[in-house]
């Protein structure tokens, strides 16, 4: 009988060691599924807006805001933002822009593993940072096309038509039509223009025309250094001299002739003294 | 745009480190980064203008402000790089190169309210008072975030306020004086007095109420680097409101000069000074003078003064002995410190006064100690504390004895604007002469109220 108890009793502290250790165990990975920011906020001007998933509306984004996967961000008219992502990719928006960041994986080591960034509406110019893999797994998906992209720097537009400038890099780009399935190799120094159910055309971006598309994309930050809104005070010196300029002492020897004892500077009415009365140097003369 | 700020891949990624590393606070790192950035793209305006920036907050103002001149250089519209190219030489001390690029800077961005700003402390190092407050309120009322970091420059410059070269000024109010008569409490001498021929106490009123008048003007119509020339006046008249013979009535008029030289100042001076008293003459003194200012440190500033004085000095008693028409020769010498809380001055003076009659030719030594303090409410105080030594050098006529005398004097007044023209002054002023002759005795103390018209 105490055997059979003994017996029970241990079975039941196993199971609720069991239980602990499960616990403990779910306790630790739970960090590893946090969700970690894609993307942080760098250069603003103008006015951005932010939603996640669980929000109903947008909100006003600010710098150093954090965007994490399926976040959105859309720009208001002349406004842009700068994105940075956890990869080291810029992602610049133009004004009256909306983008969906749709998936942005990364491994362990810190390096992306796939990420999708879905333009609902406007322009993007993209620096996405160079990978070794041999796949691209940065994806930019507009209304017709979608664009597999290794390093390089160019800007996708989403209007109507789709529009992607491709500027510089060391590979190409891959562009497919999702109305037609056509796959389309853009090589860098040449755009390429793409219509729902219609073949891309293409041609080459002259400078002119880099400038012009880049025009759009200027997000110059100027940070306001404590150093300079908050200077050190007025040096003792300068206040001294202020001062002195400001309420000094007259002629020391003037107010003995007069007795006035006028202290004025004499332009200045704010400071001086007034006498009312006759000075040692007169008194006791008077009629007796 | 230049062709060139957006030509480099790598460039853009060590902007974008710098800038998220910059907004994180690591000034350091973010410098870093964009110091590679500049070697991988040096025609990047925006590289060097984030690394300008950093420089900024590091307080590296020579790299900061060599980092904006490339910025502006290669692209003369960036935002805030040609007020911070300002700033950084504002830093260093190149106050004219500031000033230069503060005014590009307020071309570009009139509504930028830090241009303001720093115009203002431009204005403000280099002695241009009226400037310096008009673009700090300027910059104040476009950007009010930064306001209290600027607030020290307004308070100090608010000072200057009345720069204009003339200034006018009208004050009165009521009086009450104890003895108007400036009379001992008793009289050893028989021929004189209210009655006349008698001594012991004196009879009659010595107290009255009064209304001052007082006019004071200036026109300092020269001012340059070196000179500063100009003229004022002072007119008082004293209306008693029962002891009329008695009414002071006082004209005092100066010219001066003052030539800068380094930190010293030389300032020759003429002023003529004419009282009636009772409606009739009763001194007229000229007096020409030299006076030499040094500024010893930021804070302290002396003064050495020699003057003579021509002085016509006698009453109507038509005793000769009491004829002070004279001369007299007076040097001084003050020390002047001001400070935050407000100003002090203290001096010594010794003054030989001869005269024509033999009463009154006697050394004088004073010892005059007067200041402002700034009080809360934007009250003013001002004391004047002042002890003489009279030592004559004559036996007086009617005592037989050498005169000694110990007058003092002291002054207190609190100011307050009312209006942006008028002050309110309340005063009191008490005087004693302790005197070994009995005759020169007096005691007399005057209170005030005062309003204070001004231009």
């Amino acid at each position: 009988m105490n055997m059979k108890m003994t017996g029970k009793r241990l079975g039941w502290w196993l199971t609720l060691g069991c239980c602990l250790v499960t616990f403990l165990a779910m306790s630790q990975s739970a960090p590893a599924q946090e969700r970690k920011p894609a993307a942080e906020i760098i250069a603003l001007v103008g006015t951005a807006e932010i939603k996640s998933p669980s929000d109903a509306n947008f909100r006003p984004a600010k710098l150093k805001d954090a965007l994490y996967p399926q976040d959105q961000i859309r720009t208001l008219a002349n406004s842009r933002a700068k994105l940075f992502c956890a990869d080291e990719t810029i992602l610049t928006l133009g004004e009256s822009t909306t983008v969906d960041l749709a998936k942005f994986q990364m491994d362990q080591q810190g390096r992306r593993q796939s990420a999708l960034v879905k333009i609902l509406d406007g322009s993007m110019r993209f620096i996405v940072h160079k990978f070794t893999g041999p796949d691209p797994n940065f994806e930019i998906q507009g209304k017709t096309v979608v664009m597999g992209i290794r390093g390089t720097d160019g800007v996708f537009e989403t209007r109507n038509p789709d529009n992607v400038y491709f500027f510089s890099g060391r590979t190409t780009l891959n562009l497919r039509n999702v109305t037609t399935g056509q796959i389309f190799i853009l090589t860098p120094r040449n755009f390429a223009t793409t219509e729902a159910g219609r073949p891309f055309r293409t041609g080459p971006v002259t400078p002119e025309l880099q400038n012009r598309v880049l025009r759009n994309f200027q997000a110059a930050q100027s940070h306001i250094p404590d150093a300079v809104s908050k200077p050190p005070p007025p040096p003792p010196s300068l206040l001294s001299a202020l001062r002195r300029a400001g309420i000094v002492f007259g002629n020391p020897a003037i107010p003995q002739t007069s007795g006035f004892l006028n202290t004025n500077n004499p332009t200045t009415t704010q400071g001086g003294t007034l006498q009312s009365t006759l000075p040692s140097s007169h008194q006791g003369l008077f009629p007796r | 745009m230049p062709q060139g700020a957006w030509s480099s891949e790598e460039g853009e990624i060590f902007l974008a480190r710098g800038n998220k590393l910059y907004l994180d606070g690591k000034y350091a790192e973010a410098k870093e980064q964009l110091l590679k950035g500049t070697q991988a793209d040096p025609q990047n305006a925006e590289i060097w203008s984030l690394l300008g920036t950093a420089n900024l907050a590091l307080k590296d103002y020579a790299q900061a402000r060599d980092a904006f001149a490339k910025a502006v250089e290669l692209d003369p519209t960036i935002p805030r790089g040609k007020l911070y190219l300002g700033v950084a030489n504002y830093f260093l001390g190149n106050l004219t190169e500031a000033e230069r690029w503060f005014k590009e800077a307020k071309s570009i961005a009139p509504d930028d309210g830090l241009v303001h700003y720093y115009a203002g402390l431009v204005a403000a190092h280099q002695q241009r008072p009226k400037d310096a407050l008009t673009e700090l309120e300027t910059g104040m009322n476009l950007a009010p975030q930064f306001a209290l970091g600027f607030k020290g420059y307004q308070e100090a410059v608010k000072v200057y306020r009345e720069e204009r070269p003339f200034s006018i000024s009208f004050t009165t109010g009521i009086e009450y004086d104890d003895n108007v008569k400036v009379l001992p409490d008793k009289t050893t001498v028989s021929a004189v007095g209210p009655n006349g021929g008698v001594t012991g106490a004196y009879k009659g009123h010595k107290a009255d109420w009064r209304t001052p008048l007082i006019l004071n003007a200036a026109y300092e119509p020269i001012r340059t680097e070196k000179w500063t020339g100009g003229v004022r006046y002072y007119g008082y008249g004293g209306l008693n409101y029962y002891l009329d013979n008695f009414n002071i009535c006082d004209q005092l008029g100066e010219m001066y000069v003052k030539y800068r030289w380094g930190r010293l100042t030389v300032n020759p001076f003429f002023a003529f000074d004419y009282t009636w008293l009772g409606g009739q003459p009763f001194s007229q003194f000229i007096s020409p003078g030299l006076r030499f200012t040094l500024l010893e440190t930021a804070n302290l500033a002396g003064d050495l003064i020699y003057m003579y004085q021509d002085r016509q000095f006698k009453t109507n008693i038509g005793n000769p002995s009491y004829d002070r028409t004279g001369n007299m020769n007076q040097v001084g010498f003050f020390q002047t410190l001001a400070g935050k809380p407000g100003s002090i001055r203290a001096g010594l003076i010794w003054e030989r006064e001869v005269t024509v009659g033999i009463n009154f030719t006697a050394n004088r030594y004073r010892l005059p100690v007067e200041g402002f303090l700034n009080l809360p409410w934007q009250v003013t105080a001002y004391g004047y504390f002042e002890w003489a030594k009279t030592a004559c050098s004559n036996r007086d006529s009617f005592a037989n004895r050498y005169r000694n005398e110990d007058y003092f004097q002291i002054l207190v007044q609190l100011r307050r604007p009312v209006t942006s023209w008028m002050n309110a002054i309340v005063g009191y002023n008490h005087i004693s002469n302790p005197s070994n002759i009995q005759d020169y005795q007096y005691d007399r103390n005057i209170y005030q109220l005062l309003a204070m018209f001004y231009y």
